[in-house]
C-alpha cells in the first residue's frame, strides 16, 4: 500500500487592518507555513486622505495643518520640510533665533517619537510596563511643546520665514531641566528592556539586512543606520543651523531589530545634546522674516527639501505656478518606503518575528498612506 | 448513604465558594499590582479602592451577548471551555487546606493532579479548532504544544519532593516538612530542593500561559489566541480557568515546597494562604516585568533545558538521600 | 560637488536637455522616454555618478503632458539629481526601473494608482492606495471633483474601468 502524499497548505493570514499592535490601520498580509512566514504583502491605503491633492486647493499657509497630519507623531518635522521647501521657492532667509527654536522643537519631537517607539516596541515584545514608563517622559515633552505651540500633537507653528510666536518665559529653563534628567531615564529604560535577555533573544538577528540591500530597498532612517551606514541628513546634507551643533550619529552592526532599537535610544541622547547646545547658543532677535506680500505667491518653479525625521528621510517637493496655491505638492514619506522592505525582512521568520520587524521599522500609517 | 452524598456535595460547594472568593482576590491583586508597577492607581471606583471591580467584571461577562462564529462547530465550541475548566476545578479535590480540612485525601494525590492537568490541553485544541478561525487555530496549537511540553518538567521537578517525603499524598508531603533544618530553618522542601523549586516556578508560568510564556494568547500578534472567538460566559469560563490554574499551582507550590500550613501563632489555613499569595505575587510580578518568549524558544527551553535539568535534579536528590 | 556632477553629466549626456538651475534645489536632467532606461542605468552604475538611492518617483500633471520625475541621490558622492521625462497624457507609459532600484516598486504603483501611468516591466503593477475597483485616477487635473456637476450626474460620472 503506498503512503498517501501529505498535502501541505499554507495559511493566508491577515495581520490587520485592525490589530492590537499599535501601528495603525495597515494590513500585513502573510502567507504562513505553520509558523514560518514564506511570503508577505503590504496592503495599505486605509488611511489615504489624498493630502497631496487637497493641497492643490489650499493656499500655502493653509497647508501647514494638512502636513501636520501626515506623520502625526513627528508633525514638527513635516512642517519643517514643507517650510524649507517653500522658503527655497520664496528665497527668504530665516532669522537665527527662529532657526534655533525650530531645531529645539524638532529635536524634542524626535525624543517624543522615539519614546513612543520604545513603548510600542516593548508592547510588541509582550512587556507592557515600559510603555507606561516611556509615556511618563513623553508627557513632559508634550507639556513643553504645548507651552510653545499651544497644542500637543498638530502644532501648526512653523511659518514661512520663521515661526509663529516667540517662546514663552521659563520654557528654556524647563527644557534644560528635562534634557538634563533624560540620560538617567534612558539608562533606566535600557536596563528594563535592552539588557533583558528575553528581549535580546527576540530581536537580535531578526530582520537582518545588509547596507547595500537596504539602500536598494530605499530604507532610510534609524533602520538604515542600524545596518552600519553612517548617514544622517542633519550631518550629510545639513539644513538650518545643524552645522553649528556637535553631535554623533549612532550606527549599528547587523541591521536587525535590536540595532534599530539601540540606534534610536542613542539618538535620543544625541537629541538631548543638540537641544542643550541650541538653548545655550540661542540669540535674541526676530522670530520671523516679514514677507513682502500678505498673500504668499512664490514665483514659478519647483523645490525639494528633505529633513531627517525620526523615521528617515522626509522630503517635500513643491511645484509652484506663481499663484497662491501650489500646483503640485508631493511628500516623500519615509514610512511608505520603509514598509516596502517588510516582505523581504520577514521572509523565513516566524510570525512573532514579523511583529517585531514591524515594530522595528516603526511605520506611522498617516504618512504611509498620506 | 444519603448523608454521605450530602456531605460530599456540600464539600464540593464549599470548594467552589472558596475557589471563587480567592479568584476575586487574585484578579483584584493582579490589577492593583500591575498598576503599582506601572506608576498608576488601578481600579479605584467600584467599591472601596476598586475591591468590587472583579465582581463587576465577571458580572459584565455573564451579561454579554454570546456570539458564536457562523461556521464554528457548535457542540465542540460549547464543550471546549468546559473541558478546559472542569479539570482545573476538580484538582481541588485533593488539596488540603489544613491537616484535617481536605475533601478527599487520596493516596495517589499527586498522580491524580497531574493526570487531570493533562486533560486541559485537549480543551485548548478543541477551542482552537472549533472556532473555525486561523488565529484561533494557530493559537490553539501553540498553546497545546506549550502546555504539553511543560507538564513533564513540572512533574519531574516534583519527583524530588516525592522521593524525599516518600508519598504521593499531599497531606503526607506537608507533614514531611515538619521540623527544623540546621537548627533554625524550617524543614521546607524549598531549602532541600531549591533547584526543583526553580524548575517548578518556571513550569508554573508556562502551564498557566502567563508572560513570559503567553505566546498562545499574545495580544500583539494573534489578538487572543485560542479564545479569540469566544465571548460572554464562555470567555468568562476560560478566564476563570486560567486564574484557577494560577491559584491552584501557587497553592500547590505552597503545600509542596513552602511547608503548607505549618507556622507559629496563626491558624494553619492563614499560613497556607499567606504562602500561596507570596507565590501569586511572584507570578504577577514576572508577568508585568518581562517580554514574551517566542514559541520555538519556549519549546526549546522546555525540552532542551528544563527536562535535562529536572533529571539532573532527581539524580542529585537520589545521591543526597544516599549520603545523608 | 554639484559642479563636478553637472560637468560630468553635461559631458556624458549631450543629446539630453540638461538644465542646471531647473529646480531651486537640484540640477535637473530631462531625457526622452526612449533614452530613460539607459540613462538611469548609467546614472546608477557609473562611478562618477553612483546614484544608488532613489528617493521617490512622481508625476506632475501639466495639462498638456505628464512630467515623470525621479529624484536620485548618491550616498557616496553626496549629490542629487532630478531625472525627468515627458509623457503624453493619453495612455501614458514608461519603462519600469524596479530592476535598478527596488524601492521604485511601491512608488511606481502609487503613480499608476493616482495618475494612471503604466510601467512596463513592473512585477505586479496594481493599485496601492485606492480600492482595486476605484474608477479613474484621481490626482489627474481633469478628474471630476465632488462639487463638479459631472460628478453628481449619473451619466457624467467617469465609468472607465480600472484594474
Amino acid at each position: 500500500m503506498t503512503k498517501p502524499k501529505l498535502r501541505k497548505e499554507t495559511i493566508l493570514l491577515n495581520m490587520g487592518p485592525q490589530h492590537p499592535s499599535t501601528h495603525g490601520v495597515i494590513d500585513f498580509f502573510l502567507e504562513v507555513d505553520g509558523e514560518e512566514v514564506v511570503g508577505a504583502e503590504v496592503k495599505m491605503g486605509y488611511l489615504h486622505r489624498a493630502v497631496e491633492r487637497l493641497a492643490e486647493f489650499r493656499t500655502y499657509p493653509q497647508i501647514f495643518p494638512l502636513v501636520d497630519r501626515l506623520d502625526y507623531l513627528s508633525a514638527h518635522h513635516s512642517e519643517f520640510a514643507y517650510a524649507l521647501a517653500v522658503e527655497k521657492l520664496l528665497q527668504v532667509d530665516v532669522p537665527e533665533r527662529a532657526d534655533h527654536i525650530r531645531v529645539i522643537l524638532v529635536e524634542l519631537k524626535r525624543i517624543a517619537s522615539h519614546l513612543l517607539f520604545y513603548g510600542a516596541f516593548a508592547m510588541d515584545a509582550g512587556s507592557v510596563t515600559p510603555f507606561l514608563y516611556a509615556w511618563r517622559e513623553r508627557e513632559k515633552v508634550m507639556d513643553l511643546l504645548e507651552d510653545v505651540c499651544g497644542i500637543r500633537l498638530h502644532p501648526n507653528y512653523f511659518r514661512f520665514g520663521g515661526v509663529r510666536e516667540d517662546l514663552p518665559p521659563g520654557f528654556l529653563e524647563q527644557t534644560i531641566n528635562f534634557v538634563d534628567k533624560l540620560p538617567f531615564f534612558l539608562d533606566e529604560y535600557e536596563a528594563m528592556l535592552g539588557e533583558n535577555e528575553i528581549f535580546q533573544v527576540r530581536t537580535i538577528g531578526i530582520g537582518k539586512v545588509s547596507p547595500k540591500r537596504a539602500i536598494n530597498l530605499g530604507l532610510t532612517g534609524p533602520y538604515l543606520r542600524g545596518t552600519g551606514l553612517k548617514w544622517d541628513l542633519r550631518r550629510d546634507e545639513p539644513y538650518s543651523v545643524y552645522p553649528k551643533f556637535d553631535f554623533e550619529i549612532p550606527t549599528g552592526k547587523q541591521g536587525d531589530c535590536f540595532d534599530s532599537y539601540k540606534v534610536r535610544i542613542e539618538e535620543m541622547r544625541q537629541s538631548g545634546r543638540i537641544i542643550k547646545q541650541a538653548i545655550e547658543k540661542i540669540p535674541d532677535g526676530p522670530i520671523r522674516t516679514s514677507l513682502p506680500k500678505k498673500v504668499i505667491k512664490p514665483p514659478k518653479g519647483e523645490a525639494y527639501a528633505r529633513v531627517e525625521s525620526p523615521r528617515g528621510e522626509l522630503g517635500v517637493y513643491v511645484v509652484s505656478d506663481g499663484s497662491a496655491r501650489p500646483y503640485r505638492l508631493k511628500v516623500r514619506a519615509p514610512s511608505f518606503t520603509n514598509v516596502q522592505a517588510f516582505p523581504e525582512l520577514a521572509k523565513n521568520h516566524l510570525i512573532a518575528d514579523a511583529v517585531m520587524i514591524i515594530g522595528a521599522l516603526d511605520p506611522v500609517i498617516g504618512e504611509v498612506d498620506r | 448513604m444519603l448523608d454521605w452524598i450530602a456531605l460530599k456535595f456540600l464539600a464540593g460547594v464549599g470548594i467552589l465558594v472558596f475557589l471563587l472568593l480567592n479568584l476575586l482576590v487574585v484578579t483584584y491583586l493582579e490589577m492593583k499590582i500591575a498598576a503599582d508597577f506601572q506608576v498608576r492607581l488601578g481600579p479605584m471606583r467600584v467599591g472601596w479602592h476598586g475591591t468590587l471591580q472583579p465582581l463587576a467584571d465577571f458580572l459584565k461577562l455573564f451579561l454579554k451577548e454570546d456570539v458564536v462564529p457562523g461556521k464554528a462547530d457548535r457542540i465542540l465550541f460549547w464543550l471546549a471551555p468546559l473541558i478546559f475548566f472542569l479539570p482545573a476545578f476538580l484538582l481541588f479535590l485533593v488539596v488540603p487546606l489544613s491537616e484535617n480540612l481536605v475533601p478527599q485525601d487520596l493516596d495517589i494525590g499527586l498522580f491524580y493532579i497531574f493526570a487531570l492537568a493533562t486533560v486541559m490541553p485537549v480543551g485548548i485544541i478543541v477551542a482552537g479548532w472549533s472556532s473555525n478561525s486561523k488565529y484561533s487555530l494557530i493559537g490553539g496549537l501553540r498553546g497545546a504544544a506549550q502546555q504539553i511540553s511543560y507538564e513533564v518538567p513540572m512533574l519531574l521537578s516534583i519527583l524530588g519532593v516525592v522521593m524525599l517525603s516518600g508519598s504521593l499524598s499531599l497531606v503526607d508531603i506537608v507533614k514531611a516538612q515538619d521540623g527544623l533544618l540546621l537548627g533554625f530553618l524550617p524543614s521546607w522542601f524549598v531549602f532541600l530542593q531549591p533547584f526543583g523549586f526553580l524548575l517548578y516556578l518556571i513550569a508554573v508560568l508556562a502551564e498557566t500561559n502567563r508572560v513570559p510564556f503567553d505566546i498562545p494568547e499574545a495580544e500583539s500578534e494573534l489578538v487572543a489566541g485560542y479564545f479569540t472567538e469566544y465571548s460572554g460566559i464562555k470567555f468568562g469560563i476560560f478566564f476563570l480557568a486560567e486564574y484557577t490554574m494560577t491559584f491552584f499551582l501557587s497553592l500547590f507550590g505552597a503545600l509542596v515546597f513552602l511547608g503548607g500550613w505549618q507556622g507559629p501563632f496563626l491558624p494553619p489555613i492563614v499560613w497556607l494562604l499567606i504562602k500561596t499569595y507570596v507565590l501569586i505575587y511572584f507570578v504577577i510580578w514576572v508577568r508585568w516585568s518581562l517580554p514574551r518568549i517566542r514559541i520555538d524558544q519556549i519549546l526549546a527551553l522546555g525540552w532542551k533545558i528544563l527536562l535535562p535539568a529536572a533529571f539532573i535534579n532527581i539524580f542529585l536528590t537520589a545521591i543526597f538521600m544516599e549520603i545523608g | 560637488m554639484q559642479k563636478e556632477l553637472m560637468e560630468a553629466i553635461a559631458s556624458r549626456f549631450n543629446e539630453a536637455d540638461f538644465n542646471p538651475t531647473g529646480s531651486l534645489s537640484h540640477p535637473v536632467l530631462t531625457v526622452k522616454k526612449e533614452h530613460l532606461l539607459e540613462v538611469a542605468k548609467e546614472l546608477k552604475t557609473n562611478n562618477k555618478f553612483s546614484f544608488d538611492h532613489l528617493s521617490f518617483v512622481t508625476v506632475v500633471d501639466h495639462l498638456d503632458r505628464f512630467e515623470l520625475i525621479y529624484v536620485l541621490n548618491s550616498y557616496k558622492h553626496h549629490h542629487s539629481l532630478f531625472l525627468k521625462t515627458n509623457l503624453p497624457r493619453e495612455n501614458p507609459e514608461a519603462p519600469s526601473v524596479v530592476h535598478l532600484w527596488e524601492t521604485a516598486d511601491f512608488h511606481e504603483r502609487e503613480v499608476y494608482d493616482l495618475y494612471g501611468v503604466k510601467f512596463a516591466g513592473h512585477p505586479g503593477l496594481k493599485r496601492i492606495l485606492l480600492a482595486a475597483d476605484f474608477p479613474g485616477h484621481p490626482f489627474r487635473k481633469d478628474h471630476p471633483l465632488v462639487n463638479d456637476e459631472a460628478y453628481l450626474l449619473k451619466e457624467g460620472y467617469p465609468k472607465e474601468k480600472s484594474d
